[in-house]
């Protein structure tokens, strides 16, 4: 058996979210099959599908949006996850307007000049985040709390948070991607960690 | 607002986020105390709603295709593989308190695959716990195929949303530090000296 380990299932099976998949439509350009597993507890989907999301990645804070899908998707390849990596890889463009130039530089964050020392901050700890056991360091936290305020920080460990939620729901599942993912994934996904040396 | 020992960020006070002060209140009367993980997410109240609140209850609580035991034996268990002592402390300490887990099956849950205390449903639950809870992932083909021999596909969303639930809470504590509650501290001096396997 290899694939998706649990079938989706089809729009048409999860009624009254009618406004929940036009929204992904619009906003996504596609239905992620993460929601069409979830949709057998349509309760859950609402909360973690929609709610969940909308607060951490979309509503607006202290945090750019764009900051937040940069920290979704290091923390992502930090888990090894595949499935995270692709769409948080692929909506820091997308959505939020991360360049491809950047995007691809990810692991050279510590270095390269695509980045201020406030998201080089902010992108240590996700790294660390997204491992278990967490490898934040008490330095990391010291170094994060010289950029942001106690609500920035509430933020970004939000997001982190929610990709912990969704990277075990999409790793365990195996959850297929959908067009424009697997496309992002194919083509920058090669390797998930950093480069080796 | 005060700093508490390791913990990275102040905690709010309970007055200070009054949209929940209900939800603190239960917590005191339900666990005899109000949990530090709300108290620095009540920074950002509808976070707190949805995950504190609304997550927790649809996860954990709602009656469903599998038993709240199960449902928290999982949620401890993962939390261990994951090297969360907060959350492994609080569902220890409240599975035991609430009387969700038994104290013999606490003591044995990493002899999930041999004890007796089990049954296979349990022991394969338990398994994606462990594997889900890893980085990189660690539940094999087989490992949710013997799941799925146990579980019908609303049971297995049901456990897997315990896994993920605890993904999101493992790794707020675990970056937070947050500080365990004098109850939960108890347990974990008592029980969680080791939160992983150890070797015989």
């Amino acid at each position: 058996m290899s694939g998706q380990r649990l079938e989706s299932l089809d729009i048409s099976e999860i009624p009254d979210h009618e406004g929940l998949f036009d929204l992904c439509n619009d906003l996504y350009g596609l239905i992620p099959n993460s929601f069409l597993i979830m949709g057998r507890d349509p309760e859950l989907l609402d909360v973690a599908g929609q709610q969940l999301q909308s607060t951490v990645m979309q509503k607006p804070g202290k945090t750019s949006i764009a900051l937040r899908w940069m920290i979704g998707h290091i923390s992502s390849r930090a888990a090894g996850s595949r499935y995270g990596s692709a769409h948080s890889g692929y909506f820091s463009d997308h959505l939020a307007g991360v360049t491809e130039k950047k995007l691809d530089a990810i692991w050279e964050f510590e270095t390269s000049p695509l980045f201020d020392d406030a998201e080089r901050a902010a992108l240590r700890v996700a790294v660390g985040g997204g491992q278990a056991p967490t490898a934040v360091t008490d330095v990391d936290m010291a170094e994060l709390r010289e950029h942001y305020d106690d609500d920035a920080i509430v933020e970004i460990i939000a997001v982190i948070g929610l990709f912990g939620f969704f990277n075990r729901w999409n790793d365990i599942f195996q959850t297929e991607m959908e067009g424009p993912t697997r496309d992002f994934a194919d083509r920058k996904l090669d390797r998930l960690g950093p480069p080796e040396g | 607002m005060e700093f508490r020992g390791e913990q990275r960020v102040p905690l709010l006070a309970a007055e200070d986020v009054p949209e929940h002060a209900d939800l603190f209140i239960s917590s005191q009367e339900m666990y005899g105390f109000v949990p530090n993980s709300f108290l620095i997410m009540g920074r950002d109240p509808e976070l707190l709603d949805i995950a504190g609140r609304q997550m927790a209850r649809i996860i954990m609580q709602k009656p469903g295709k599998t038993s709240i035991e199960l449902r928290w034996l999982v949620a401890h268990l993962s939390s261990r593989a994951a090297g969360c002592r907060y959350c492994s402390a609080h569902s220890g300490h409240l599975g035991e308190k609430l009387g969700y887990i038994s104290e013999a099956k606490l003591d044995s849950i990493w002899e999930f695959e041999s004890s007796p205390l089990f049954d296979d449903g349990e022991r394969a639950a338990m398994r994606v716990g462990v594997g889900g809870a890893m980085t990189p992932c660690a539940v094999t083909d087989k490992d949710m195929a013997e799941l799925r021999r146990h579980f019908d596909d609303d049971a297995v969303v049901e456990l897997v949303a315990v896994i993920a639930l605890f993904g999101f809470f493992n790794r707020w504590n675990d970056i937070f530090k947050t500080e365990l509650e004098a109850p939960p501290s108890v347990f974990a001096g008592e029980k969680l000296q080791t939160l992983g396997r150890t070797e015989p």
